[in-house]
């Protein structure tokens, strides 16, 4: 089976997953916001982390983050993914630490820090995930 | 040297709380721990980031609950889905407070498998006696209690004591699952599901979560309400029989013996001076076996002890006042520690046993425990 | 009881594989240590009192005594269904160790504690017998 073909790992669907699949699938990501203390939330969760409060809204993530920092897989472990591929940990402008994927380029030294901005990657099997590409890219 | 009887009147609850009780497809583990987390919380006046200390019982990933609730303790104990394991996590918080190693516990709890349609027997839990079609706790108390009404002459309709005097409870408590008053024929009418045990001796099976913070002495004087003191701690195992899951042959008696020498030992006090008794009772006959093991009768009375309503309020000794697990909510023991905490305090309404002032949990299993409770 | 596919079936393993080749060749067996000769079942990895390596599955009577049972109304497997409600028994080996079987009894009145029972194999298949009781005398 090659890359093409494999189906890409579906995402863990929690109680609370599902509008944030949702939004990604509308190429329009929303993530949970404490509507008492503003705190977002990811991964979406029951409650907010910093107040306790469980008012919490849908709200759109501007897309802008940081490269917190990147990895390179070298051995395959999921069929979808032949190795080389990249990871990275992505520090929202919201706040929220997100892992991803870096698209357009491999992850290099200087990558720590970079603006990056949100792109919508659809997969060989249709599925859509949020990724990230170098700003001014 | 030091031993657990240094512990006495050294360590408070000082904040308790729970969810609802019944079935919430909609949220899950961590969702109720952090209602009962919350609601824990308001109860003491604490800021939640005071909190050091984090154990989690039942719940997936105990990182994940901190992650959740915002809170990055310096102490974390996990504890698995066994019944057994509320008085245990309570004394383990104990003694990571005393030593030092946190200075305010918040301890979590939280059960789905009502929504998730647990089923405790068959493909669910694999087990060697498999092969004969033996499966489920209760059919390990049901072999206890079938010994028990060999040996002593303890009948069914002594049984049903337990189960009427918690649905009693229940109906008294505003939280609790089972409204429906029940009487000794209904027991007797219910259907047998492992014989001699019928439905009405099994536990409940609900989701819901509950939540105990504890601290120092010291520092349980700055918080909100009054702090109820843990004033005695007994322990010991049963391994012996482990193959044959939640069974003992002689009914945790010398293990129960053991505990109950610990616990009055150390707080000071007798059976007789129990106000109200919090019984782990997944399944009604432990209540027989816990009643005998601690003395409060011989060995093989407890059916006779029982008779006439004994264990509700007002009774000779008023026992899970809440409903316990077969009528107030399947919390396996947390629940019950949380509703001796509420005894003291006086805040129980409708069951509020009069100057309740020494109460006990106890739970025979394999991992046999009891906390005595009293006001700081 | 007849047998039938949906039944659960022992998890043979290395340490209690004695065991149920003894079964299939109509033996009823617990382990005994080659050291100290404690006898025990289930079978263990190390002697429960000397902890010795060194056991072996070693005959025994096959004569006990009725310790307690339990009648099953509620069907746990899909294969037990058609057999409720069906008898449990748990024995007490002369020998010393409990085990749990069925009892070939259909009358819960004769089913005195404490009364003499024997080991009776059940051929479920090839592969298969179980160890199950009968009342003595």
């Amino acid at each position: 089976m090659n890359a093409t073909e494999a189906k890409t790992p579906r995402p863990v669907m929690g109680l609370y997953d599902k509008p944030m699949w949702e939004s990604i699938n509308a190429k329009a990501m929303r993530l949970q916001r404490c509507r008492t203390c503003r705190t977002w939330l990811y991964p979406p969760g029951p409650a907010c982390p910093r107040c306790l409060s469980c008012e919490l809204e849908w709200a759109p993530v501007s897309g802008r983050g940081r490269v917190v920092s990147w990895v390179v897989f070298h051995r395959q472990y999921l069929p979808a993914y032949p190795p080389p591929y990249n990871a990275i940990s992505v520090r929202l402008e919201e706040g929220p630490c997100m892992i991803s994927n870096l698209e357009g380029a491999m992850p290099d030294e200087e990558s720590i820090g970079r603006a990056v901005r949100l792109v919508y990657a659809t997969m060989p099997d249709g599925m859509v995930l949020p990724r990230f590409v170098l700003d001014g890219t | 040297m030091s031993d657990g009887r240094q512990l006495k009147d050294r360590i408070a609850i000082v904040g308790v709380g729970n969810t609802r009780y019944g079935n919430f497809p909609d949220t899950d583990d961590y969702g109720l721990g952090a209602h009962a987390f919350r609601s824990a919380i308001e109860d003491c006046g604490l800021a939640k980031d005071r909190i050091d200390g984090l154990l989690t019982c039942r719940v997936p990933y105990y990182a994940r609950m901190g992650e959740i609730l915002g809170l990055n303790p310096r102490w974390t104990a996990a504890m698995p889905a066994h019944g057994r394991m509320s008085g245990m996590a309570i004394i383990e918080a104990a003694a990571a407070l005393d030593a030092g190693l946190c200075d305010y516990a918040a301890l979590i709890y939280a059960n789905i498998g009502r929504s998730r349609r647990v089923n405790y027997g068959g493909d669910e839990s694999p087990g060697i006696w498999d092969p004969w079609g033996f499966t489920s706790p209760g059919a390990a108390h049901a072999l206890m209690f079938q010994r028990h009404r060999a040996l002593f002459g303890t009948s069914t309709r002594q049984l049903a004591e337990v189960s009427v005097a918690f649905r009693h409870h229940a109906c008294l408590n505003p939280d609790a699952v089972m409204k429906q008053p029940i009487t000794i024929d209904d027991h007797e009418a219910a259907r047998p599901i492992t014989e001699p045990l019928r439905l009405l001796d099994f536990c409940l099976i609900n989701d819901g979560a509950v939540c105990i913070i504890m601290t120092t002495k010291e520092r349980a004087k700055d918080l909100k309400k009054r702090p109820v003191m843990i004033s005695g701690i007994g322990a010991r195992e049963a391994y012996g029989t482990a193959s044959i899951p939640n069974f003992d042959l002689n009914f945790w008696y010398d293990q129960m013996r053991d505990v109950g020498t610990q616990v009055y030992g150390m707080a000071g006090v007798a059976p007789a001076d129990v106000d109200a008794f919090m019984c782990y009772d997944n399944f009604s006959p432990t209540v027989l076996f816990s009643l005998e093991g601690l003395g409060f009768c011989g060995q093989g009375e407890a059916g006779s002890f029982v008779e006439g309503g004994a264990l509700k309020v007002g009774g000779r000794l008023p026992t899970n006042t809440d409903g316990g697990h077969l009528s107030n909510s399947y919390m396996q023991g947390w629940a019950l520690n949380v509703e001796a905490v509420r005894q003291i305090r006086g805040e129980c309404g409708a069951r509020q046993v009069k100057d309740a002032e020494v109460v006990q949990y106890a739970g025979a299993t394999p991992c046999c425990r009891s906390i005595i409770y009293t006001p700081g | 009881m007849s047998a039938t596919a949906a039944r659960p079936r022992p998890k043979i393993d290395p340490i209690n594989r004695g065991f149920w080749e003894n079964a299939r060749a109509g033996i009823l067996s617990v382990q005994t240590c080659d050291n100290c000769r404690d006898v025990h079942f289930p079978g263990s990895p190390v002697c429960p009192r000397c902890l010795s390596g060194d056991q072996s599955w070693t005959p025994v009577s096959g004569r006990g005594t009725l310790l307690s049972w339990v009648r099953f109304h509620r069907a746990y497997w899909d294969g037990f269904r058609a057999e409720l409600p069906y008898l449990v028994c748990l024995v007490g080996l002369e020998e010393g160790p409990l085990l749990i079987s069925n009892i070939l009894e259909t009358d819960p009145e004769k089913l005195v504690i404490g009364s003499p029972v024997e080991a009776v194999f059940e051929t479920v298949d090839e592969e298969l017998t179980l160890p199950k009781f009968r009342m003595r005398g």
